[in-house]
């Protein structure tokens, strides 16, 4: 075969480019899979990354890819044009439809926007043992993503209890980023 | 050895798991082999005391002082009934901030109850916003016809008062202040005409109304029509007044026109006609002279019309001036004129027209000669003529004869 044009004039890929698959094309084993596979893929790279460029860049990592995936995902699922409670109700609903966790909030300051919220059987680390440290780095991405986007704050979010520190959920506190000047 | 050892080893377990105060256990008193177990049994103590100092917390829904240590594995559960009821806690508060769409997943029958309780909330809201959104409609329809009802009260003619059932309290008048009501006469008619109504009313008929008239004490006369209505949930009189005073007056002076005669200004046939029933019904006795004025037409066709006017008024001055106020006068026709001498014998009746001719002939001179002549049908007491038409008649036949002789006197007078 000769060159191909249309490969020659594609453009760059971009990161929505991969979502644009035909989930129909596993015919017999369905669109989703094992959560065993989810965290094999993850906790590889994460260890790969760890090992090759120290942690503290693996987290960098990890939480800019969860910003990454929320944009997808806010855009593609979420209306961002109704009220916190509406949207948080939203969230939730989709979150569980995607197997993502169980998400809850357990406050909100209105005056400072700052969120504590909660999820619930993350598929990320529920069931992991004590490990002593956090590890829901993504989700610290995801999350922080979500909020920036929906209040067009810049919000960070940092997990502060974690089935791998000993609880049974995930929290996160999650408030607008201080800019500095 | 061994029994000491296990014998202080469960002593400190059943201690643990059932006295309120836990007896320390010395891990010096036990021997080497069994010191292990022991500080195992020491990690056991502290993290069931933590597990019952944190669940002793949660019971008491006391959240924030809620702070198990990570590594405790008996605080999981509560850890995750922790998290629970602090989504509840901010679930409740959204609920009561009015956001419905709160529900609860995974919490087996309490999702299922609180689920069910935020639905009915919404139902309810959206119901009660169906009927707030009905209600504002008919406040705003009710308000545009309040406008169009005050505009129209504003611009009618008509007055309105809203008066108590007592009588005692204006409750809404468009025009007059409660001491202007209490003080207009119309208001006085009103509480008499309430007294009488009252007496007559069927109770059961609470909508009644009745029209009447009243005049106050400047002649102003005004149509009125009383009724029952509810005012601000108690019954009350409303009364809607139209002055008519203008109509009044126009419809007196339409009266007095179609019975009386313009020239003379005294009664007319009409006005004969009408006063001779009431009289003749009455079975009185009563004079009826029939006049007709000498040579009108001589005068008209001489002197002109305006002294042939004259003359007729002449007459009228004459005849007014020497008939008493019960009698009745008037002018049936260009020159007749006819005189209801009311309990007045004949030959009496005679005696006063002779005394009429007598002063329209003398008084006063003028270039021509004055006279009239005269029939007079005397009518008995209780007689039983009623007929006007007949009478005239009758003294009609009687005036010719002195008509005839009047009209050889004045030939003979002209030479003729």
């Amino acid at each position: 075969m000769g060159e191909n044009i249309f490969l020659k004039e594609m453009k760059e890929l971009q990161f929505e480019d991969y979502f644009k698959y035909d989930a129909k094309c596993r015919g017999n084993l369905g669109d989703e899979l094992p959560v065993m596979v989810y965290r094999m893929l993850e906790y590889s790279l994460k260890d790969e990354l760890k090992n090759r460029f120290g942690k503290e860049v693996q987290i960098e990592v990890f939480r800019s890819a969860g910003r990454k995936a929320r944009e997808y995902f806010a855009k593609n699922m979420l209306d961002l044009d109704v009220p916190l409670d509406q949207f948080v109700n939203e969230l939730q609903k989709k979150m569980q439809e995607l197997k993502i966790g169980v998400l809850r909030i357990e406050d909100v300051n209105e005056e400072t926007g700052k969120i504590i919220l909660t999820v619930a059987e993350d598929a990320d680390c529920s069931g992991l043992p004590v490990l002593g440290e956090t590890v829901c780095n993504y989700d610290e991405g995801f999350i922080a993503g979500i909020l920036s986007l929906y209040s067009g704050k810049p919000y960070t979010a940092i997990e502060v209890d974690c089935w791998a520190t000993g609880d049974r959920v995930c929290r996160f506190h999650a408030d607008v980023e201080e800019r500095s000047e | 050895m061994e029994n000491r050892n296990c014998e202080l080893l469960f002593e400190y377990l059943r201690s643990i798991l059932y006295d309120s105060e836990v007896k320390p256990l010395e891990i010096d008193s036990l021997d080497e082999p069994f010191q292990k177990l022991g500080m195992g049994l020491q990690y056991l103590e502290t993290a069931v005391k933590e597990m019952k100092q944190c669940s002793a917390a949660l019971s008491k829904g006391d959240l924030s002082s809620f702070k198990p240590a990570r590594e405790n594995f008996l605080c999981e559960n509560l850890k995750n009934i922790h998290a629970n009821l602090n989504h509840l806690t901010w679930q409740a508060k959204q609920v009561a901030k009015g956001d419905y769409s709160q529900t609860v997943s995974y919490l087996g029958e309490f999702s299922e109850a609180f689920n069910t309780m935020t639905e009915q909330l919404r139902e309810r809201e959206k119901s009660l916003k169906l009927i707030a959104e009905q209600e504002k409609k008919h406040a705003e329809m009710a308000e545009s016809y309040s406008q169009l009802l005050m505009e129209l009260i504003a611009r009618s003619e008509k007055e309105i008062l809203v008066i108590s059932l007592d009588g005692k309290s204006l409750l809404y008048s468009n025009r007059r202040t409660e001491e202007e009501v209490q003080n207009w006469d119309v208001y006085k008619q009103w509480i008499s005409q309430i007294g009488q109504k009252k007496q007559q009313e069927d109770r059961r008929k609470e909508r009644y109304e009745w029209k009447w008239e009243a005049e106050d004490s400047t002649h102003r006369f005004y149509a009125i029509t009383t009724g029952k209505m509810k005012w601000q949930g108690e019954w009350a009189y409303v009364n809607i007044v139209q002055e008519v005073t203008e109509a009044r007056v126009k419809e007196e002076q339409l009266r007095a026109e179609a019975y009386q005669d313009m020239l003379t200004r005294i009664g007319n046939r009409f006005y004969l006609k009408e006063k001779a029933e009431e009289i003749l019904k009455t079975g009185e006795p009563v004079s009826v002279c029939y006049c007709d004025l000498d040579h009108l037409k001589y005068i008209n066709d001489t002197f002109g019309h305006q002294e042939g006017d004259a003359y007729i008024r002449f007459f009228v001055r004459i005849v007014n001036e020497n008939i008493r106020e019960e009698d009745i006068f008037a002018r049936i026709g260009g020159d007749e004129f006819c005189i209801l001498m009311r309990d007045c014998a004949g030959e009496d009746a005679k005696k006063r027209l002779a005394d009429i001719q007598k002063q329209f002939v003398l008084r006063e001179k003028t270039n021509y000669a004055r006279s009239f002549s005269c029939g007079i049908v005397g009518v008995p007491r209780n007689h039983d003529k009623v007929d006007l038409d007949t009478l005239l008649h009758e003294a009609d036949e009687v005036m010719y004869d002195q008509k005839r002789e009047h009209k050889k006197e004045y030939q003979s007078e002209l030479g003729i």
